[in-house]
Parts: structure tokens; sequence; C-alpha cells
């Protein structure tokens, strides 16, 4: 009887209190997403609105498209590239930033802060600095990496985009790694101390072993960042020089909404979200493992 | 212990030499900001004849700026204001129950989490358009809401979790209405989340691009990154001062809320990476 009771309250609560932002959450998030699998077995383009039946038409195109396979290129050499670099960047400031040093609070907030700021204008930032000063300041220095066009050539826009996405969010890699750093147990590190352990061979043992939940975690962001990084690419570089810069979430975007082929673009859709849900799965498995 | 001191000293000196290379663009984007076009063309790296504010003015009246800072305040007060609302009611009771239902529930709001918003961004916009949902901001509002609650609902489970049980139990007893006892006894005692949320929902929806470009097509109703993107793309030849001085001006706001709030922002941000 109790348990009925209990159970029976436990619904209404469900009802009263998680139901309205579940409601929410699922009319704007879960059903649009199972919609898109639905979509990308039609020629839907949003407009017509007889909609037909292709079956896997779609599924097949995707992987003929070179404009697909090229984006799809770009977006995992970018999230290596950048897995790295924000990695290495964030891990060796927050260990700069783990000591005594006086002013630590102010650097941090200083290396944090181009985090906050919109995608458009970080876009706008590096276009005129890559694109416009840079071409000034070589005839006055003369100096050869002014002279590249870091945003106009197709094989080092990779790395341009890459920088500017690591000047935008190192001061995020690095908060995570501090804050992971701080809550390392001491008991190790003293033991190490006492063993006189050096410093080097003390980060390699002890600290980097001992963070490795917090560098799990670091790596699934990367890849998060360098998929939601459309934003900037389309005023930073707006996909080009031809397709060159075009990770696979703007290819999606332009596909869905300048081509009109939404059909196309959600079968695009279904197979990253396959694919981000194999990263998620392998992370949350190594991430068990561990503990 | 005299060296290591030395050593601190010397990274602290390396660090501030990393922050002044990092922030040296900025020094130029400010400074072309107040040129006039033909001083940008000319030298972006002469300083300004004249330091004036006649960039940001322009930007002012061709981008129709105070309605479109108005309406960026709209919508991202109100979507931040349904998501803490709604969220710690889910919040709360999520941590509260401990069955099947609850944990499959969390793991269902977890998912857009991990998801980049083209996954779902054509459904939407078929929606939006067929339920009147486009371009009426109180709507995308709402739609925003619901896309985006995830982490709230994550943080303030969390939180809850905090919150001794014998509370809710002893108004039980006294047979306080679930509702009221939740606003008058639960929803202050989370008070410091839902600061550290609402600022951190407030930044990003203060800078989302990306559900303003679908929703959104009229032009009295475009937010802060809506216009300047409209601003970026209406000259074939890059207007640079007026560019990088729309771009001040979109940063300057959330800047100045970083200031006051970094500590927050930087925890609450922390938090919600590591917990996602």
């Amino acid at each position: 009887m109790k348990t009925k009771v209990k159970l029976k309250k436990e619904g209404f609560d469900f009802f009263r209190f998680i139901f309205p932002m579940l409601l929410l959450y699922i009319i704007f998030f879960i059903l649009p997403l199972l919609q898109t699998i639905g979509y990308s077995f039609t020629d839907y383009n949003g407009i017509n609105p007889t909609v037909e039946w292709t079956g896997f038409n779609n599924y097949l195109a995707v992987f003929k498209d070179k404009l697909f396979l090229n984006s799809l290129l770009f977006t995992a050499s970018s999230a290596l590239l950048f897995m790295i670099f924000a990695n290495t960047i964030g891990f060796v400031l927050a260990l700069a930033l783990n000591r005594k040093i006086k002013s630590k609070n102010i650097l941090r907030a200083i290396i944090f802060c181009p985090f906050i700021f919109n995608n458009v204008t970080v876009g706008f930032i590096w276009q005129f600095i890559l694109g416009r000063l840079m071409t000034d300041l070589y005839p006055l220095t003369g100096w050869e990496v002014f002279k590249i066009g870091w945003l106009s050539n197709e094989k080092l826009v990779l790395y341009s985009v890459v920088f500017v996405k690591l000047w935008q969010t190192m001061g995020y890699f690095m908060v995570i790694y501090l804050a992971g750093l701080q809550m390392l147990p001491q008991d190790p590190v003293e033991a190490a101390v006492i063993d006189g352990c050096s410093r080097l061979k003390m980060i390699t043992h002890i600290t980097l072993p001992l963070l490795k939940p917090t560098i799990f975690v670091c790596l699934f962001l990367a890849i998060t960042e360098t998929l939601n990084m459309y934003p900037l690419l389309m005023t930073l570089t707006n996909g080009g020089p031809g397709h060159a810069s075009e990770n696979i979430s703007l290819y999606i975007y332009v596909e869905a909404f300048k081509s009109h082929r939404m059909g196309y673009a959600a079968a695009m859709s279904v197979i990253l979200t396959i694919l981000i849900l194999m990263v998620a799965a392998l992370q949350m498995r190594l991430t068990k493992e561990e503990n | 212990m005299g060296e290591r001191k030395n050593v601190n000293r010397m990274i602290g000196t390396l660090l501030w030499i990393f922050c002044f290379l990092m922030f040296l663009p900025m020094v130029f984007v400010i400074i072309n900001a107040f040129k006039t076009f033909g001083e940008v063309v000319m030298d972006p790296l002469a300083l300004p004849e004249e330091w004036n504010l006649n960039n940001f003015k322009e930007v002012m009246k061709t981008g129709n700026y105070v309605k479109v800072f108005l309406n960026t305040i709209y919508f991202a007060v109100l979507s931040g204001t349904i998501v803490l609302v709604l969220s710690s009611m889910a919040g709360y009771k999520l941590s509260r129950m401990d069955n099947r239902a609850s944990k499959i529930t969390m793991l269902v709001f977890m998912i857009a989490m991990m998801l980049p918003f083209p996954v779902i961004m054509i459904p939407l916009a078929t929606v939006a358009s067929k339920l009147n949902i486009s371009n009426n901001l109180t709507l995308v509002s709402v739609l925003n809401a619901g896309f985006s609650c995830s982490l709230a609902v994550v943080m303030y489970t969390q939180t809850v979790r905090g919150i001794p049980k014998e509370l809710d139990e002893c108004a039980y007893i006294d047979g306080c209405n679930g509702y009221r006892f939740f606003f008058s006894v639960i929803f202050p005692l989370l008070k410091p989340m839902t600061g550290t949320l609402s600022v951190l929902y407030f930044i990003r929806y203060w800078n989302d691009l990306m559900l303003p470009m679908i929703l959104i097509s009229k032009k009295e109703l475009y937010t802060i990154p809506l216009s300047q993107l409209s601003f970026y793309n209406q000259f074939t030849q890059n207007r640079w001062n007026l560019l990088l001085a729309s771009g001040l001006m979109a940063i300057i706001p959330v800047v100045i809320l970083y200031i006051f709030t970094q500590k927050t922002i930087i925890s609450g941000i922390v938090a919600g990476a590591v917990k996602g």
C-alpha cells in the first residue's frame, strides 16, 4: 500500500516538476533529432511541399560526394591538430599557473578572456590581422612570415584556422587542467619530493597518470569545439579558399540553407551524429575503465 | 628556497609576455576601429589622425543598434529565465527520485550536450516556420530554452544532492504544497548555482549566431551577431573600420560582465565541462 502511494506521488511530482522542461526539450531537441533521420531518406528541400521517399539514395550520394569527403578530412585534421595543441598548451599553462605566482589570478583571467568573445567578432579580428594587417607588415620587417597568405593559401588555411581557434579557446583548456591539477591528491607528490624525484619525472610519472580523467574530458571537448567552430569559419574564411576550410558542420549548413538540399544535408547530419556517439561511447568506456 | 622564488618570478614574467603577445592583435583592432576607411586602407599600422567615435556612431545608425541591442537582451534574458526556472524544478525532482525513469530522463537530457547544432537545425527550421515561431522573438526564446537546457538540468541535479532530503519530508508532513515549498525553500538555497548559470547562459545566448540565423529573417528582430554578419555581407570590400567597431561593441558588454564575475564564470565553465 505504502509503496503504491509513494509511486503515485512520484508520478505526480514527475509530471509537475520535470515534465515542463522535458516537454520543451523533447519538442525542440529530441523530435527534431528524430526528424532529421526521417528527412535523410527523402528529397526534402524545404520549399516543395511534396516530399518523396528516396530510401538510401542520400546516403549513397554522400559517400560519393567529394566535397563531403573533403569536409570530413578537414574536420578530422583540424580536430587532431587542435586536440594536440589545445591540450599541450592548456596543460603547460596550467602547470605554470599552478605555481605560487603573484599575479596568477589576473593572468588566468586574461588568458581565458577570448573564450567569451563571440565567434563573429573573433572571425573579424583575425581576418583583419591575417588577411589585411600582415600584408603591410612585410615591407616594414621583411620577414617571410608576413608575406604568406595565411588565409588565402589552400594548404595553410587549416593551420590558420586552428591557430585562431587556439587563441580563442586555450584559456578554456587551461582552466580545466588547472582545476584538475588542484584536485590532485597531495600524498604522492610529497612522497616524490622526499624521494628526490626530478621535476620532469614527477610530471610524467605522477601528475599525468593521475590527471587521466581530466585529459579524457579535454580530448573529447577538443573534438566538440572543432565541430562547433563553423560560426567562426563563416566570418574568418567562409569555408574558403574554395572549400579548403569547410568543416562538416559548415558544409551541412551550406547544403541545407544555401543549396536547399535538406534531405541530403540531413543524411550527413545522421552520419555526423553516429560518428560523435561512437567517440562519446569510446570516451565513456575509457573513463569507466579508469575508475 | 630562494632559487624556487626566482623560477616562479621568471615564469610569471614569461606568462605576462605571453599575455601581451596574445592581446597585441587587439591593440591593432582598437586602433583601426577609430580610423576612417581611407586611413585603414592606406596604412593599417598607423594611429588614427583624430580619435573620434564616428565609426561607432555609424554602426549604431546603419545597424539600428539600439533596437538590436534590446532584442539581444530580450532574447538572452527571456531564454535564460525559462531555462533556469524550469531546469531548477526538473533538477530538484531528478535528484530526489532514484528510479529507472529518472535515470533514463537524465540520460535523455544529456544527449544534447554532445551533438553540434547542425544535427537538428533542419527540422528545427521547418517546425519553427510551421508553428509560426520564426520571426517572433518570444517564441524563438522558448524554443531556444527548450533545446539548450541540458547544462542547467545537469548542474542543478548535482547541486540539489547537497541539500538534505529531510527538508522535503518536513514540508511533506506539514502538508506544504509542492510548488510553494520549492520556490520558497529550495530555490533560494540554489541561489549560488542560479547565479553562475545565469551568467553562463547570458553569455552563451548573447553570442549565439546559428539559432537566430535560421529562425529570424526580419531585420528589426536581429540580434547582435546577426546584425554583425549582415553588416559583413553588405559590402564587397570589407569596411574594416566599421566591422571592427561593431565587433568591439559586441564584446564590450560581455567583457564588462566578465570583469565583475570572472571567478564565477570560470568555475562554472569548468564544472559544466567536467560534468558534461
